[in-house]
């Protein structure tokens, strides 16, 4: 229900309006003269203020005046009802923010044509204020922010502040006094800038997260941005929140961004990048450009893996795994090769890995892993380890479709070993250990890759009752030189024993390292002295081939 | 007399509000005559104008046209400070603010 605010010194012309519009169902607030009417309008805050001109106390005029410049009920739309006859009269009204008129002795169904049309109006203005402002803390929000950039013609400073670990709070305290706390950090910013600088705008832009926008006060160097910060971040620290019976301590990231064009969308990258590296703050402007390019490569590689996965230019390769007690290959790990547009084998190092992870096509690739593997053994009749990594078994729609693949080739499951890899994002060991479960049903052999890393916590590796506990490279290559590399080998032999697992050396590079681990009663060795992998399976170690070639 | 019913009319008003605006308005005018009858022998200007305009809006609001007519000249008289007979001017507005007599047609 629309509410009107009614001022007028004379009760029977208040009541006259009341009646007049009687039939419109609106709520109605009165006041006797303009000092009144100011009060009433903070507490009620009503959509539309009809104002008689002359009244004692404060007269209408004045009582606009102030009414224009007072945050809360400035927009109010403020019709004066007037009997005013001089022209010089009205422009005194209007200079003083009344909006229109309404004539003594008015007519009723212009009266109400008019506060129509203005409450109409009240509502616009009220939905454009909420789309541009916080709830909670009544500062713009981040609509406003980035319209304020638009609209700017010069480059300003930018500052975006968030408070670490924000939603934990939420979780951990509830709402409420999450939005409380935010209240009183509000508070304390709005003080510290107070004291630095006068021309600035706090947004609130997000839960837990504000920006500054200075005009071109702020001397822009990133000294001074710098020091911003670390005044900023440190006092903030050493500022103990409180709130009822609660203390707090608050910690903050933030970043300086200067410009005009994506000035916001460049603050919030460093900002995130900030976050990402546990930097306090980053205000080098330098980085934005390097993470640009970083941004444009990215983009290629995602490029050249959409292209592979259409054209099926992505395939596993084969490294051979030998079996030191028989002196026999049966067994190889399947690795992603790619090729790029020239049939060059790119291989997926790390970044390729990273970037096909983020731009969410991992899945695609091992799902084309997944299935070629299976075929592979169907044709050779070998085994064949593929790397499963904990993101794959989070994911909920990739689980399924491993597993509807193994339930659809579970004849030759027994001869599939899925080698766990650990993903630094992973969060549910639960889920991982179900996972395995499974497999085991399949008759699935499981592996721990690169022990000495990740999952080699003796807990978990009991837990997860591997069948292959495959040694971290580093271990292997300097075997023959270091000690401790050694005795750690010969160590994990003796728990692989214990708990029933195998043993795979993997980088043995030369006939040295093949040796010793053949002496420390390592059960498989795979690197490039055995093979290295390749499209299709290697059935005799490349040792023995050169052996017969000598 | 007043027609509150052709009053009504006008205004567009259910007749009890009618009867209602004019009780409110018989009762406020009779306190801004008084203080109009003072100013005028203290010759104030400011306030004959204050009270002569307090009754000029709730008169016009209401049609009361001769009440209007009357209130607006003392106001008008009182902005300018030309020679205006006050007196008179007074005298018939007193006499149409008690001649109001209000008889509800059933």
């Amino acid at each position: 229900m629309a509410k009107i605010l009614i001022v007028d010194d004379l009760a029977v012309n208040r009541m006259t309006i009341k009646l007049s519009l009687k039939s419109e169902g609106y709520e109605f607030v009165e006041a006797s003269n303009g000092l009144e009417a100011i009060q009433i309008a903070k507490d009620h805050n009503p959509d539309i203020i009809l104002i008689d001109a002359m009244m004692p106390v404060m007269d209408g005029f004045e009582a606009t005046k102030v009414i224009r410049k007072i945050e809360e009920i400035q927009r109010i739309p403020i019709l004066m009802i007037t009997s005013l006859e001089s022209k010089e009269d009205k422009i005194k009204a209007l200079n003083c923010g009344v909006n229109d008129f309404i004539s003594k002795s008015f007519d009723k169904s212009e009266l109400k044509a008019r506060c129509h049309a203005y409450i109409e109006l009240a509502n616009l203005n009220k939905k454009y204020i909420l789309a541009t402002k916080n709830i909670i803390s009544n500062l713009p929000n981040k609509m406003k922010l980035l319209k304020d950039i638009q609209n700017s013609k010069i480059s300003k400073s930018l500052f975006l502040i968030e408070m670490d670990n924000f939603d934990d709070n939420e979780n951990f305290y509830g709402l409420s006094i999450a939005e409380n706390l935010e209240k009183i950090f509000i508070k304390y910013l709005i003080k510290h800038c107070l004291i630095l600088h006068d021309h600035y705008q706090l947004y609130h832009i997000a839960s837990g997260k504000y920006a500054i926008l200075f005009n071109e006060t702020f001397d822009n160097n990133e000294d001074n941005a710098e020091n911003f910060c670390a005044n900023l971040i440190s006092s903030i620290k050493h500022h103990n929140f409180q709130y009822q019976d609660y203390n707090f301590d608050i910690n903050i990231t933030m970043s300086y961004m200067y410009g005009l064009e994506n000035l916001y969308e460049d603050a919030n990258t460093m900002l995130n990048l900030a976050q990402k590296d546990k930097l306090e703050f980053m205000v080098d402007t330098k980085r934005i450009n390097q993470l640009k390019n970083n941004i444009k490569e990215n983009l290629e590689t995602l490029k050249t893996i959409k292209m592979a996965l259409n054209e099926d230019k992505i395939e596993p390769f084969y490294q051979p795994i030998y079996n030191n007690h028989t002196d026999s290959i049966n067994r190889y790990e399947a690795l992603i090769r790619m090729h790029d547009k020239n049939g060059k084998i790119i291989f997926p190092h790390p970044v390729f890995l990273n970037v096909a992870k983020q731009g969410k096509l991992y899945p695609y690739v091992t799902r084309l892993l997944i299935e070629k593997v299976l075929n592979k053994i169907r044709e050779e009749g070998c085994e064949i380890s593929i790397n499963i990594s904990s993101l794959d078994i989070e994911d909920k729609i990739m689980q399924a479709f491993i597993l509807d693949a193994f339930e659809k080739n579970k004849d030759i499951t027994h001869k599939l070993i899925v080698e766990l890899l650990e993903d630094k994002e992973t969060n549910s060991y639960d889920e991982v250990n179900k996972f395995i479960r499974i497999l085991k049903g399949y008759g699935i052999k499981i592996a721990i890759d690169d022990f000495g890393s990740g999952y080699s916590n003796f807990i978990r590796i009991v837990e997860f009752e591997p069948d292959i506990i495959k040694i971290d490279g580093s271990l292997i290559c300097d075997i023959a030189t270091s000690q401790a590399s050694r005795q750690t080998v010969e160590t994990v032999k003796i728990f692989a024993d214990k708990i029933g697992a195998k043993v795979v050396a993997e980088y043995v590079e030369n006939e040295e390292i093949f040796n010793i681990i053949k002496s420390l009663g390592i059960d498989y060795a795979q690197g490039y002295y055995i093979g290295k992998a390749e499209p299709t399976i290697r059935k005799t170690a490349l040792f023995k081939k050169s052996l017969e070639v000598v | 007399m007043l027609d509150i019913s052709l009053l009504a009319q006008k205004l567009d008003f259910e007749e009890e509000d009618v009867v209602m605006l004019l009780e409110m308005f018989i009762e406020s005018s009779q306190q801004s005559i008084k203080l109009l009858r003072k100013a005028l022998e203290t010759s104030d200007f400011p306030a004959i104008k204050e009270h002569a305009h307090s009754i000029k809006g709730s008169a016009s609001n209401l049609l009361l046209d001769e009440i209007y007519q009357l209130s607006r000249s003392i106001e008008e008289a009182s902005i300018t400070q030309s020679p205006f007979d006050y007196a008179t001017a007074y005298t018939k507005l007193y006499h149409a603010l008690n001649n109001i007599k209000i008889t509800e047609t059933v």
